[in-house]
Parts: C-alpha cells; structure tokens; sequence
C-alpha cells in the first residue's frame, strides 16, 4: 500500500511540474508514451519488489531490466521530444527580438 | 512562468498531488489479482482464464480404467520390476546413501540436514476408519447436522481449511470414477464397494466402503517452494515428508469432524492408499494433469501433495478446470528436461501408452518411467523432486508476473515456448542435478511456518 501511495505522490509531482512549467509542450502521443512508460516502470518497481519478496533475487534483477529499460526509453524520448520543442520556442523567441 | 503562488493555485497543486495519490492507491488492489481469486465457500472459484470444464483437460478411456493393486506401483511393487541381485544392491545403496554423502562431504547433506528430513516425517497416526474419540450426535442427544450438498460443500471445505488444507474440491462417486478406488491397498487388504452394510468396516483382510458412500472429498497440503528447491537433498525430501505427516492429522481430524455431525469418512489407511489421488483432484479442479504425470494446481503449481476420503456426506460436485496447465507442458518439457534419471517423458503429445507395468493405463497422458525415478532416489537418499522444484508453475504469488504469465498461459497456447523457455532462464539456473538452490543457504532462512505461505490462493486469514 505504502509503494502505491509514495507512487501516486511521485505522479501528482510529475502533473505539478509539468502545470506549473507551462514552456514545456506534449502532443497526444507524448501523453500516451509517457502513460505506457509509467506503467512500465511500475510493473518494473512491482516485479521487483514482489521477486525480492519471493528470495529471488535474479528473477527481480531480469524483471527490473524487461520493464524499467523500455520504461526509461519511452520516457528519454519524450523528454528528448520536450526538449528540442523548448529549444525552439527559445530560438524563435530570439529570432524575433 | 508563474513567479510565485497564488494561495489558489496551491490548493490546485495539492488537489493534483491528492488525486494521483488517491487514484494509484485505489489502483493498488491490482497487485493483488492473483490473491484474491479465493474459492468461494463450497465451489473453487477461479480467475477467468482458470475455466471451468465439463470434462478433464486430460483424455480417459473409461472402458481400459479397472480398479487397480497399489502394490503394483513402483512405490510398493519396486522389488517385482528388478531381479533379486539388482533390487537387493539398489536397497542397500538407499539405505546409505544420505550417509555417504555425509561423509564425502556432499552440501545438502550434513547431519543437520539429514536430521531434518528424518523428523520431518513424525506426525499423527491415520487410519480407514478415523479416530473414535470425537463423539456422534446420538451420543449426546443432540441432532445430527442436516443441510443441502452445497451447504455441506462450504462446510467441510471451511472445515479443512481449518485443519490445514489449501484447495478442496469434491467428486461424486458413478460406476466410472468407482474405478479410481484401488482394488488392493498397499498393506494387501482388499477394498471391497458393498451394497450390504450401511457403515465401513475393517477386517484382517478387507476394508468395506457401503455402497451408500458416494462422495469424494479431495484436498491439497502445500509443500514449501523454498524446501523443494533443495532437492534433491534432504533439505528438499523435509518438505515432502513434513506435508504427508501433516495430513495423517487433516485426515484424522477430518473424520473426526465427519463423526461429530453424524456422518463418517473412509480415509486412507496409510500414505497413497485407498484411491487415486491425483485423479480425483483433476476430476474436482483442483488442477489439471501434467507431464510429471502428477496434478499441478493454478495456484502452487505441483507443490502440493493431493489427498482425498470417502464419506456418506452429499455434497456438490465440482468440476474439472481448463487453466492451460496440460497444453503448456506439452511445449515446456523443464521438468522432463531436467530429470536426472531420464524417467519423465520428453515427447510433445501425451499417449496412452505407458512405461511399465506399474501404470494402469486407460489415460493419455506423459507416463514416466517410475522404475528409473525410484532408483535415483535410491542413488540420492531422498525422494528426489527435482521435477518439482524446476517446473515454471512452482512459483510464489507475491510477483504480478506470475499472475500475468498465468492469464496468458490460460487464455493462449502462443507464447508457451517462449515462456517456458523465460521461465528456465530466470527461476532454474542450477544444474539438472543439482539443488536449484543452496541447502546450506536454508538454514538461515526467516522461514514460515511449513515453509507456506498460507495467504497464497486464499483471501481470508
């Protein structure tokens, strides 16, 4: 219970940030992958911890890899996406001064 | 950017942060799907991918099944499948066996641990007809229990439980599943079915069950995962011993309970008698036939020991399970794999054809070799269970994983090898003879009681 409540702050503080730095703009598909992304790493934190649980420490290691890996990839492109959006907003922000 | 915040927007914030709280944490309960499957009192409820069939998984021939002599299984019959200079070598090597690996050294076999194993096995006695020592309704002027089949299903399922079972499930006698009922008991007393007594009864050379009995209840003891991972060491053989002697006491108990509401309950007179017990638990679903040529359950896998009574008690049948359990032996093959001896079976389909003399027949399914099994534990000085301890069903329910390869294994035969395949890389690394884990490791374990855990499969503690 105590993993999905500090899992659940974690994703409030993620939403706040993302409210509160208006620069950063998502499309749809950035929502999406960030979605799936986040359900891989809690299948990842899960697994792992459920695997631990079970004295079965390589099972949680593979686990952690299969689903916190795809988790990270997803996430670095949408960052990567938000990051290049923020530079441009910057580029044409200059460009126009 | 804001600069600052505005007392409203920091009640908007807090609402965000509150809300995902709130809707993880209502989201959370999804860990527990493969928990919260528990039978419901009297019928085995099952997740939806574990489907409830009118017929076994596993094909019968009802017309080739007769009624069979335990003391043709390897078990009993061992001496009758070798000549007389053979067996007599193989006896004397199981008796020493455990010692001498003791003496070289062997992990998994210092005295500890063969102590272990040895008292693992000291438990309650059990007999045919129970012990009398609870007293009958009449006794004390007090009416005899009176309910539907159903009611008296939830009853005695909650009553084992209490005793110690995990799974229980029901069967109702007809001229086909009378079969399963061994015609000799190990000890070479005859089971007689007899239409001409209303109550069992025990003599030198037979033990009668009234024809009037018609129902069989049948239930699992689990067996620790984290024992059984010691096989083949006397680490792993506690476990095995320790759920018989468990259930010498459910058994006993349970036909005390039987005696108590005016009924009564044949049991088995010692360890594998009386009846099939496998087979009556594929026929109650509490699982389904597997290459081990053994019953493996949805929710332990094959670690569980299956027995089961015969009583005069109606109760409601339940029916047999489709949880893709059969189907996904038939690309595994870990257990067979694995085998030290050679005795399981490595073919893909099941078939009617056995291995010896020690299988009846008239089921298609993997037959195993049992002589070569009950050799190696002859060469080991245990009672092995390597095939148990690598099968991908053997796995705890703590991880959403297992849950998740369940649903799919149920509902797909498509990803089967793959898994079967996953399952061998992440939870059998060790060696085909080889404890899969470290007996030595055990010792200083935060173990549960028996090993269990009590809540797998279960809801209510």
């Amino acid at each position: 219970m105590l993993f999905w409540i500090i899992a659940g702050f974690l994703l409030g503080a993620g939403a706040l940030y993302l409210r509160r730095h208006p620069a950063i703009k998502l499309m749809w598909f950035d929502w999406l992958l960030l979605l799936v992304a986040i359900i891989f790493f809690m299948l990842a934190i899960e697994n792992y911890n459920g695997s631990m649980s079970e004295l079965e420490p390589r099972a949680a290691a593979v686990l952690l890899a299969s689903f916190g890996i795809p988790g990270l990839i997803l996430t670095a492109i949408v960052a990567v996406r938000a990051w290049r959006g923020m530079q441009k907003v910057g580029a044409g922000a200059s460009a126009k001064a | 950017m804001p600069s600052s915040l505005t007392r409203r927007e920091l009640l908007k914030d807090m609402g965000l942060l509150s809300m995902g709280a709130a809707t993880i944490t209502a989201l959370g309960p999804i860990e527990q799907l493969g928990e919260s499957w528990g039978d419901k009192p009297g019928i085995l409820v099952r997740p939806p991918w574990a489907r409830t069939v009118s017929k076994p998984t596993v094909e019968i021939d009802w017309e080739a099944i007769y009624r069979f002599d335990e003391r043709n299984t390897v078990r009993r019959g061992w001496s009758k499948y070798m000549d007389e200079e053979a067996f007599k070598a193989v006896q004397e090597q199981n008796a020493v066996a455990a010692y001498e690996r003791n003496r070289a050294g062997q992990p998994g076999y210092s005295t500890r641990d063969i102590a272990l194993y040895r008292a693992s096995g000291i438990g309650a006695s059990q007999s045919f007809l129970g012990p009398e020592n609870v007293a009958k309704p009449e006794e004390n002027n007090i009416p005899r229990w009176e309910g539907t089949p159903e009611d008296a299903s939830e009853m005695i399922r909650s009553a084992l439980r209490a005793f110690g079972a995990a799974t229980v499930g029901f069967v109702e006698l007809d001229e086909n599943t009378e079969k399963l009922i061994y015609a000799i008991d190990p000890d070479g007393k005859e089971l007689v079915i007899s239409e001409d007594t209303e109550v069992p009864e025990e003599t030198e050379t037979q033990r009668i069950i009234p024809k009037s009995a018609r129902w069989v209840i049948v239930w699992t003891v689990q067996m620790s995962q984290e024992g059984m991972m010691r096989s083949p060491t006397p680490v792993g053989a506690a476990t095995t011993a320790l759920t018989y002697a468990e259930n010498r006491a459910i058994q006993s108990r349970l036909q005390g309970f039987l005696r108590g509401i005016g009924y009564y309950g044949v049991g088995e007179a010692e360890t594998n008698a009386l009846a099939i017990s496998p087979a009556f638990g594929v026929l109650a679903g509490l699982g389904e036939l597997s290459r081990l040529n053994r019953m493996i359950t949805p929710e332990y896998g094959p670690m569980v020991r299956v027995f089961k009574l015969i009583t005069n008690l109606p109760l409601a049948p339940t029916s047999p399970i489709d949880a893709g359990i059969m189907n996904f032996c038939r690309s595994c093959k870990t257990c067979a794999t694995y085998c030290p001896s050679g005795a399981l079976n490595t073919n893909s389909e099941p078939s009617y054809e056995t291995q010896g003399p020690w299988s009846r027949g008239g089921v298609r399914t993997w037959y195993e070799n049992s002589l070569a099994c009950r050799n190696y534990w002859a060469e080991v000085g245990t009672n092995c269970g390597i095939c148990f301890a690598v099968c991908p069903f053997s796995v705890k329910d703590r991880a959403l994983i297992h849950s998740m390869v369940k649903s799919v294994v149920g509902t797909t035969t498509l990803f089967n090898g793959a898994l079967a395949e996953l399952s061998r890389t992440v939870y059998s690394p060790g060696l085909k003879d080889q404890p899969q884990k470290d007996p030595e490791e055990w010792w200083s374990l935060d173990y549960s009681e028996f090993g269990i855990d009590t809540r797998q499969g279960h809801r209510d503690a």
